[in-house]
């Protein structure tokens, strides 16, 4: 019983710890309920899609997909598109997902090869990864846009003629999607055609891991050699994951800027993976195991962190930049605690597994003697 | 075959679906103009206060030799505008307008507009 509940507080300890944490800061930053759960859909509604987008690599072993920035890149380049044809709202939207499609296929298709060559390190790989193709995307947009790629407007363009400018205004897009189905319920607006499309999103996920494909996903997560001898194409399956990673990404990352309203050309994408793998971790999900509950739980837990700490930080010491530094310290710590977590419950179960051998091998030696 | 068959029909519709996107979508902004303008040697002056709209919103009232912007979102409008005349009667009339996918700028003339005359809608 105590070993169960243990082992229990032992695999949740990221989530509860972040609990405890938002029971602590919630009372001391005098937000009111309302607010908060205002700001929670509204987090909920621009994050779940690129958490969810997540998972699938999980399901194939191949860890924590940091190479999300690469679909992020692509949906950018359908919205820096769409904006200079001028084509607005939810038509806007889905053109620019169109659009950056094909290319979000691309760039997951580069990385799942990159990938398959760097098996057992696909995390940092594909967080590098992230990197090299972000410049590659800033030399495009920096340079290539204006110049080789035509752009018309003159709005997106720096002075010099060629280039696109930092942020480009989104707001004949913004919420249009958040905004299509309005419901009010007090003072709270839920964006209702955003949670439509997300709760599609669940459903798939849900039916794609019964599906042949899911499932021998599931196998080469498990164990690629023994998929391997099962005939299960193991390299193909893994780079069809991070496709289905990265376009789904990709459609997460305009869901998202639809719901800001502004694009930062350079940065927009960059913490996007890192946030949404942080989000997941706190919701309890772990390098190999990750569900669509850990992805709710976990975009609410670490947000009302976001939505607190400041308020709380100026309540406690009279400054709201030493609430924001302390959830940054905190909240990045706890991640990085759930990663080592993670890799000594690995080391101690492989130790486990070994001593178990051993001490088999030992009594079937002592048998064969006597 | 009939795997190729599918990927065809797929790509084919997104076309489809783009094209429709694209045009439904596009986003057109207009100059509104209530100055005297000249069109094929006759002058067209710019006597009354007229107020206009977009595709039955709301009115704006546009002074004489002033202009304004309007965005429309479509390939098909109508305007519609109000002024009243020197004899005191409130006039009113609906011009149907098609932007198809044209590039530039967009102007409506509105003293060519209110003498039913062709080249109120002006493209640059």
């Amino acid at each position: 019983m105590n070993k169960n509940l243990s082992k229990t507080l032992i695999n949740n300890a990221v989530p509860i710890m972040f609990i405890v944490l938002s029971i602590l800061a919630i009372p001391l930053s005098g937000l009111s309920g309302t607010y908060l759960i205002q700001e929670m859909l509204t987090r909920l509604a621009r994050y779940l899609f690129l958490v969810l987008s997540l998972l699938i690599p999980i399901i194939a072993g191949m860890g924590l997909n940091f190479g999300i920035v690469l679909g992020a890149m692509a949906g950018q380049i359908g919205l820096i598109f769409v904006t200079d044809w001028a084509i607005v709202g939810l038509s806007g939207m889905f053109l620019a997902m169109i659009i950056s499609m094909p290319l979000a296929v691309l760039l997951g298709w580069v990385a799942g090869i990159a990938l398959n060559h760097a098996k057992g390190r696909e995390m940092v790989t594909s967080y590098i990864l992230g990197f090299f193709i972000n410049g590659v995307y800033q030399l495009v947009v920096l340079y290539g846009m204006g110049k080789i790629i035509p752009i018309s407007s003159n709005k997106m363009l720096l002075p010099r003629g060629y280039g696109i400018r930092n942020a480009i205004d989104l707001e004949p897009m913004r919420g249009s999607l958040d905004n299509l189905i309005p419901l009010q319920i007090g003072d709270i607006k839920v964006p209702v055609a955003t949670f439509l499309l997300v709760a599609a999103l669940c459903i798939f996920i849900i039916w794609f891991r019964k599906t042949k494909l899911g499932q021998d996903m599931r196998a080469v997560g498990q164990d690629m050699e023994v998929a391997a001898n099962a005939g299960i194409p193991v390299e193909k399956t893994r780079v069809i994951s991070i496709i289905i990673s990265t376009v789904l990404a990709c459609i997460g990352q305009i869901i998202f800027l639809q719901n800001i309203g502004t694009m930062n050309t350079y940065n927009s994408h960059e913490q996007i993976g890192m946030f949404s793998i942080a989000a997941l971790l706190v919701g309890g999900a772990s390098v190999v195991k990750a569900t669509i509950p850990n992805a709710f739980v976990g975009i609410i837990l670490f947000h009302i962190m976001f939505v607190v700490s400041p308020r709380a930080g100026k309540t406690l010491v009279g400054d709201a930049q030493i609430g924001e530094y302390f959830r940054v310290f905190i909240s990045y710590g706890i991640i990085a605690l759930a990663l080592v977590l993670h890799a000594w419950r690995v080391y101690k179960d492989k130790e486990r597994a070994r001593l178990i051998f051993r001490e088999a091998s030992t009594s079937e030696a002592k048998g064969k003697e006597g | 075959m009939k795997r190729n068959m599918i990927r065809i029909l797929i790509v084919i519709g997104f076309v489809v679906v783009s094209f429709l996107l694209f045009t439904f979508g596009k986003q057109y902004e207009i100059l509104i103009d209530n100055k005297t303008v000249s069109l094929d040697g006759t002058e067209y002056p710019a006597e009354y206060t007229i107020n206009y709209s977009f595709d039955g919103g709301e009115y704006e009232e546009l002074k004489i030799k002033k202009r304004k912007k309007a965005n429309v979102v479509g390939p098909n409008h109508f305007i519609t505008v109000e002024y009243t005349d020197e004899t005191g009667e409130t006039v009113s009339m609906e011009k149907p307008f098609s932007l198809g996918l044209s590039e530039g700028t967009i102007i409506v003339n509105l003293p060519v507009l209110i003498e039913s005359k062709d080249g109120w809608l002006v493209r640059e």
